[in-house]
């Protein structure tokens, strides 16, 4: 993962990763939860209040879908864990729209690298996961609905399959 | 040399120059406009739907309604909310909202994931108690008093974007007063210019939302400012 390590890929959805809110949302700041894993704290923290998934990818990557309870405007927040030593957030990504909502459902595993769900209605979603980081430009997106951290790489990519 | 010719050029080189600052001005003025209404009104509709979330768990909870009704009114309310929002809201925004209304929830699917989410993934909503039940359809409505935190956040800080370009639309008009030689006319000329910008944007965004259909935000925002930069341009013409 940029590191020279060579990442052998192979998703499973696991039961290992569970979050414990560590604040509560405000009007201008979404929720904040502490990521436990077979419920010992990691020290890692994420925004969003309620565990959709978690898929396990190695020894060390995980991604979790979590949303904010906001049930009439919801945004699914993934993101890219590395768990253990140098333990932290390697990627992440929002999808939603103002005055809009979803219901994540339907994950699906296709590849070693690469899963499925269904979020906004019948909008499907690829989320594919990266050996080595790409290069993107900052402030450009896969999609108008998905927003990112600013940076110049990208980890894993989501796009919306029509 | 010929002066007269050369004077002649300049002055519509000049001329010519008035033109598009007074379009470039036009613009400017419109997408302030834009900007401050629509993040106004998404604060504005956050804290609506909170009043409404506490006032439906207020009667509910002194037994003025039943949970079942708070969590259907919540769920109705949310939505002519959003209309109420999208009347007075910008060609720009109206475009937005429409495509956003799109991907909403059933009253019943509400349901089933409050129920899924209190109660585990195999709880069946029709086996629970009367008091779980109210607890399900409690939560919706507490759920309908929140919108997205880091919707509100972006339109806070395009809140200030939009005064921002206010400043900067002001500043350009009381710069151009100052170097005029008619104040009084020129003010007048400023005023009409900006005013001309909003109203010539407003309408070309909504015809342009119609030409382009419902849902389509992007063919607005062109059509707003072209509009915009049009009216400024003849009000410009107009006013000499």
């Amino acid at each position: 993962m940029g590191n020279g390590n060579f990442v052998e890929i192979g998703m499973e959805i696991t039961n290992e990763i569970s979050l414990r809110v560590i604040q509560d949302a405000s009007e201008f700041k979404q929720s904040e939860c502490e990521v436990l894993q077979s419920n010992n704290m990691t020290g890692v923290r994420v925004a969003g209040q309620v565990l959709e998934a978690s898929i396990k990818v190695d020894d060390k990557l995980y991604i979790i879908f979590t949303t904010d309870n906001v049930i009439f405007e919801e945004s699914l927040n993934i993101f890219l864990l590395k768990l253990g030593k140098d333990r932290k957030i390697i990627d992440s990504a929002t999808i939603g729209e103002m005055y809009s909502t979803g219901v994540f459902k339907d994950l699906k595993i296709r590849t070693d690298n690469s899963l499925e769900f269904y979020f906004m209605g019948d909008n499907l979603w690829k989320m594919t996961v990266y050996h080595d980081p790409q290069l993107r430009i900052p402030f450009i997106n896969e999609n108008k609905k998905i927003s990112r951290p600013v940076g110049f790489k990208r980890y894993f990519s989501v796009s919306e399959i029509e | 040399m010929d002066t007269a010719l050369l004077s002649s050029l300049d002055q519509r080189g000049k001329e010519r120059f008035e033109q598009v600052i007074a379009s470039f001005q036009g613009d400017m003025s419109a997408l302030a406009a834009q900007l401050s209404i629509d993040p106004r009104l998404r604060l504005k509709y956050s804290r609506l739907i909170k009043i409404m979330s506490d006032d439906l768990r207020e009667q509910a909870n002194i037994g003025a309604i039943s949970w079942e009704q708070a969590a259907k009114e919540a769920q109705d309310t949310r939505n002519i909310t959003m209309e109420m929002i999208r009347a007075k809201s910008t060609p720009v925004g109206k475009a937005l909202a429409q495509k956003m209304k799109l991907t909403g929830k059933t009253f019943n699917e509400l349901v089933a994931r409050k129920t899924s989410e209190l109660y585990g993934t195999k709880a069946n909503f029709n086996t629970l108690s009367e008091l779980q039940r109210n607890h399900v359809f409690g939560s919706i409505v507490e759920s309908a008093g929140r919108s997205n935190a880091k919707v509100n956040l972006k339109m806070l800080r395009l809140s200030h974007a939009g005064r921002g370009l206010v400043i900067f639309s002001i500043a350009f008009a009381v710069y151009e007063v100052m170097n005029a030689d008619d104040k009084l006319n020129e003010t007048g000329r400023q005023l009409a210019i900006g005013g001309a910008g909003i109203a010539g944007a407003w309408a070309s965004g909504a015809v342009a939302g119609l030409m382009c259909g419902p849902g389509a935000p992007v063919c607005v925002v062109i059509g707003g400012f072209i509009g915009g930069a049009l009216a400024a341009w003849e009000m410009g013409i107009l006013w000499r």
